[in-house]
């Protein structure tokens, strides 16, 4: 329980109208986007890193569990504060510092929307490709404390790959920088990509520096239905073996392709066992041949139907099947979780096979929508939260997924983090060796176990 | 409220925030307490005993313009619109209606009132502006910049049925709501111009009442029910082939908020279904007979440069967005230009702008500035309301024509 003095000294930092500690204030930073719930003490939005600071010294000399949040749309609990203590919520620090056109860099605060962000370069020619699910409304500071992913991940990357330095506040409230404004610096330990995925384990992020690429000319979307699953999957290896690196390849199944259909009536062909989309982009005079020789290859691989947009409107008819699945899937049952195992592109197939199988061993539904062309598959079980005995079936299928995904050569979670979702399940791919390692990479930066608790691991 | 129904929308919602970027209210505020998500999951935990009806839970739920940005944009389909007036129902119950917002609903509502109230109006008293706009702060709109009240009510001008030279093609009722009848005179004529070339039988019924949407949106549905009944009863005669309104908002009330009222107080909800049927915008009755108007092709002299602003009840609560540009896009002698977000809420909002100025501010702020960008001479929109508050609050230096776009139609006829 916070104090009247400490909770004083904190609204005191920030003052009036960006502290609250009412009931009902509090409510609203109790939840993200997954399931588990937890209510802070007291919510501050901090507008500066002095700010931030000033919360992290109170914090720590009073041993208060601190829980940073963006825009809170995590997937696997991250921003849920399981432990009370104080809500730092960064949605009110989101200027953008500088945009560099010459050194091909920006600099941005954590609140920065990552789409506000993209607009803004697109004026300059600018481009800064990963393009989280939720880009919409997704925070910069969220989206580099999880290493955000994005279907653009084939050819460009994840934000770890855009990520040049940073400016953090350790859980002490001393203030640190790390990397800088060059792509090339190997001065020291990597440490801007050890916050990087950390999930607001070990600091928190009040700065960073972003590299930028020039935005490309255009770009094009096919559309390929297939009745085996197997022929999409070995499609997605050979648009490579051809020699074009696509922007994005995406894989729906057949239960998706339908539960799709009903909601939209896009007339997607509802008997394919897949649909495949592919991207590419480039100068016009690449595009072009470029989707011409993808449609021959998608037929030569088996594909019934290929549909190739002409136009940027095109595009996002394409586009809109794929943007529809979560919104199709949620009038099917109340509850649904997205699980993010990924494999090496060459297993995607057998991890669909592995995925179909566990679904009919529980008796679940579970559409599969895929990141086919880094091998990241979106697995999304049906369910009602409220139904004891169903949900017991699915956290079984939920680790069994994730499981076999490593047993295949793959990960637990491409995207979406560990967060408290697969907390428990972390030491079967990290091995007894690394869980020591990480344990005390968080000892050395959180002594006082105050910083994001119980989320990646838990110390005892 | 608490019903199946609801429990199961709320339920919907997974907290995915994808409602959150296009709010108005959260991009000005920048709080989840001001985003949409927030605002359903305080109603979800208010139905599962979380929280009460406070004070907070009073302010988060009403800090919210209705514009249904949340609704458009959920995957979940959760009608979050709904949730919201049905918890402004509870808060009515639990606090009433602030004494001010009662007595404008209830003038609003009560013709005989409102026309006499309306009469004081104009004899010079304006005791009615003085009160509400002192009292209630519509402090972002000087009194000056107030509508001025018709010299006569528009209804009073017309006895019985208009009828278009030659033979009639189509009879239709013309709805015109409080605003045209006390204030916009000059839209009801334009109305009544166009239909008239477009050779229909115009009848502007007698004793249609105020829509009531402006009670109903804040949580009061017991003032306007009896205008609600009354209404449908008159606007659903069977001989008549459309109900045409030149409002945005009495048009969302025909179309939409009668049968959740109805609906949230377990009434028969078929005559509202016929009346829902029958409401056509004015402009959407318009657009699709273009062909039929003598305009010319192309206009001599220079162009005017017009732009649209879509508005809430229109866009989204309607889907009418093509139409007014159809229109506009006709005209000779105007270059239409597309404005930034011309779909997002001006930030009027009914109570709201008199509620939260602060934030309200803000939002308009940011739709002049929208609209100063396409460096139009002419904003139009098919909303009073939205006019009001895109007039109201342009600077005194430079200001642009707010009109009806059919205001600008009417014109090119003569």
């Amino acid at each position: 329980m916070l104090s009247k003095a400490v909770k004083d000294e904190l609204k005191a930092i920030v003052g009036e109208g960006r502290y609250f500690d009412n009931p009902e204030d509090l409510l609203m930073y109790s939840y993200d986007a997954f399931m588990v719930k937890g209510m802070p003490e007291a919510v501050l939005l901090p507008v500066s890193t002095d700010e931030v600071s000033r919360v992290m010294k109170v914090a720590s000399r009073e041993k208060i569990p601190v829980t940073p949040r963006g825009a809170g749309t995590n997937l696997t609990g991250g921003s849920v504060p399981t432990r009370g203590g104080i809500t730092l919520s960064f949605t009110k620090m989101n200027r953008i510092l500088d945009i560099d056109k010459e050194n091909r860099h920006a600099v941005v605060q954590p609140g920065v929307i990552n789409m506000e962000f993209q607009k803004e370069l697109a004026k300059r020619g600018l481009y800064y490709p990963p393009d989280p699910g939720s880009m919409a409304v997704t925070t910069m500071g969220g989206n580099v404390a999880e290493n955000a992913g994005g279907p653009r991940a084939v050819k460009y990357g994840v934000t770890k790959d855009y990520l040049l330095g940073l400016e953090v506040v350790l859980p002490s409230g001393e203030v640190l920088r790390t990397g800088g404004k060059t792509l090339k610096n190997v001065t020291g330990y990597n440490l801007t990509q050890l916050f990087c995925g950390s999930e607001g384990t070990l600091g928190l992020i009040t700065e960073m520096t972003l590299k930028l690429i020039p935005l490309p000319e255009t770009k094009r979307t096919l559309q390929a239905a297939y009745q085996s699953m197997g022929d999409a999957g070995k499609t997605v290896s050979k648009v490579f073996e051809i020699g074009i690196l696509p922007v994005a390849l995406e894989i729906l199944d057949k239960t998706f392709i339908n539960i799709i259909e009903d909601y939209t009536q896009l007339g997607l062909p509802r008997e394919a066992e897949a649909l495949l989309l592919i991207e590419v982009d480039g100068p016009e005079s690449a595009v072009v041949p470029q989707s011409e020789r993808l449609t021959k290859l998608c037929q030569e691989m088996g594909a019934h139907e290929v549909k190739v947009a002409k136009t940027v409107a095109e595009n996002d008819e394409i586009w809109r099947a794929r943007r529809s699945a979560y919104g199709a899937e949620a009038r099917l049952r109340p509850t649904a979780i997205a699980e993010d195992c990924t494999v090496p592109v060459g297993n995607l197939v057998a991890m669909f096979q592995e995925v179909a199988k566990i679904a009919e061993k529980y008796k679940l539904l579970i559409p599969v929508v895929a990141h086919a062309g880094d091998g990241n598959l979106h697995p999304q079980i049906l369910t009602d939260i409220r139904d004891k005995e169903e949900m017991e079936r699915v956290m079984k299928a939920i680790d069994e997924i994730s499981i076999k995904a490593v047993e295949l050569g793959g990960t637990l979670t491409g995207e979406h983090g560990i967060g408290i979702a697969k907390r428990e399940i972390l030491p079967v791919e990290l091995g007894e060796a690394a869980m020591e390692v990480t344990r005390n990479i968080k000892k050395a930066f959180d002594p006082l176990n105050i910083m994001n608790p119980d989320k990646v691991v838990r110390i005892v | 409220m608490d019903t199946q129904e609801t429990k199961a929308m709320v339920d919907r919602c997974n907290k995915c925030g994808l409602c959150i970027p296009s709010c108005p209210v959260y991009q000005q505020v920048l709080t989840e307490a001001a985003s949409p998500r927030g605002r359903v999951q305080l109603v979800k935990n208010f139905l599962e005993g979380n929280v009460s009806l406070s004070k907070r839970a009073k302010e988060i739920i009403l800090t919210c313009l209705l514009c249904e940005s949340c609704v458009v944009n959920c995957p979940s389909g959760v009608r979050s619109d709904h949730l919201f007036t049905d918890f402004r129902e509870e808060l009515v119950k639990q606090y009433g209606l602030e004494w001010k917002k009662r007595l404008l609903y209830t003038l609003l509502t009560n013709e005989k009132l409102l026309r006499s109230s309306m009469v004081f109006a104009k004899l010079g008293r304006n005791w009615l502006l003085e009160t509400f706009a002192k009292g209630m702060h519509i402090g972002n709109i000087p009194a000056g910049k107030l509508p001025r009240v018709n010299a006569r009510p528009f209804r009073d001008q017309f006895q019985g049925v208009i009828r278009p030279e030659g033979k009639a093609e189509g009879r239709v009722f013309y709805f015109t709501g409080c605003f045209t009848n006390y204030f916009a005179a000059d839209v009801g004529q334009a109305v009544v111009n166009i239909l008239k070339k477009l050779r229909v039988e115009i009848e502007i019924p007698k004793g249609q009442d105020c829509c009531g949407i402006a009670a109903i949106l804040s949580g009061d549905g017991d003032i306007p029910l009896k205008n609600v009944e009354k209404n449908i009863s008159l606007l659903t005669r069977p001989e008549v082939d459309a109900v045409l309104v030149d409002c945005a908002t009495c048009g969302a009330a025909f179309k939409k908020e009668y049968i959740a009222l109805l609906k949230r107080r377990g009434m028969d909800t078929s005559a509202a279904e016929v009346l829902k049927k029958k409401t056509l915008d004015v402009m959407e009755y318009v657009a699709a007979r273009m062909e039929k108007l003598p305009l010319a092709k192309n206009g001599s002299g220079k162009k005017v440069r017009v732009t649209y602003h879509d508005p809430c009840h229109l866009v989204r609560a309607q889907g009418v967005s093509d139409a007014p540009r159809k229109i506009l896009q006709a005209l000779p002698r105007v270059e239409y230009v597309e404005m930034e977000e011309a779909g997002t809420c001006c930030g009027g909002g009914g109570a709201f702008q008199f509620d939260f100025p602060g934030v309200s501010k803000g939002i308009t702020g940011k739709k002049i500035k929208n609209i100063r960008q396409t460096g139009a001479e002419v904003i139009v929109t098919g909303c009073p309301g939205c006019r009001m508050t895109i007039g109201g609050n342009m600077d005194e230096g430079n200001p642009i024509s707010v009109l009806h776009p059919l205001q600008l139609l009417d014109e090119a006829l003569r």
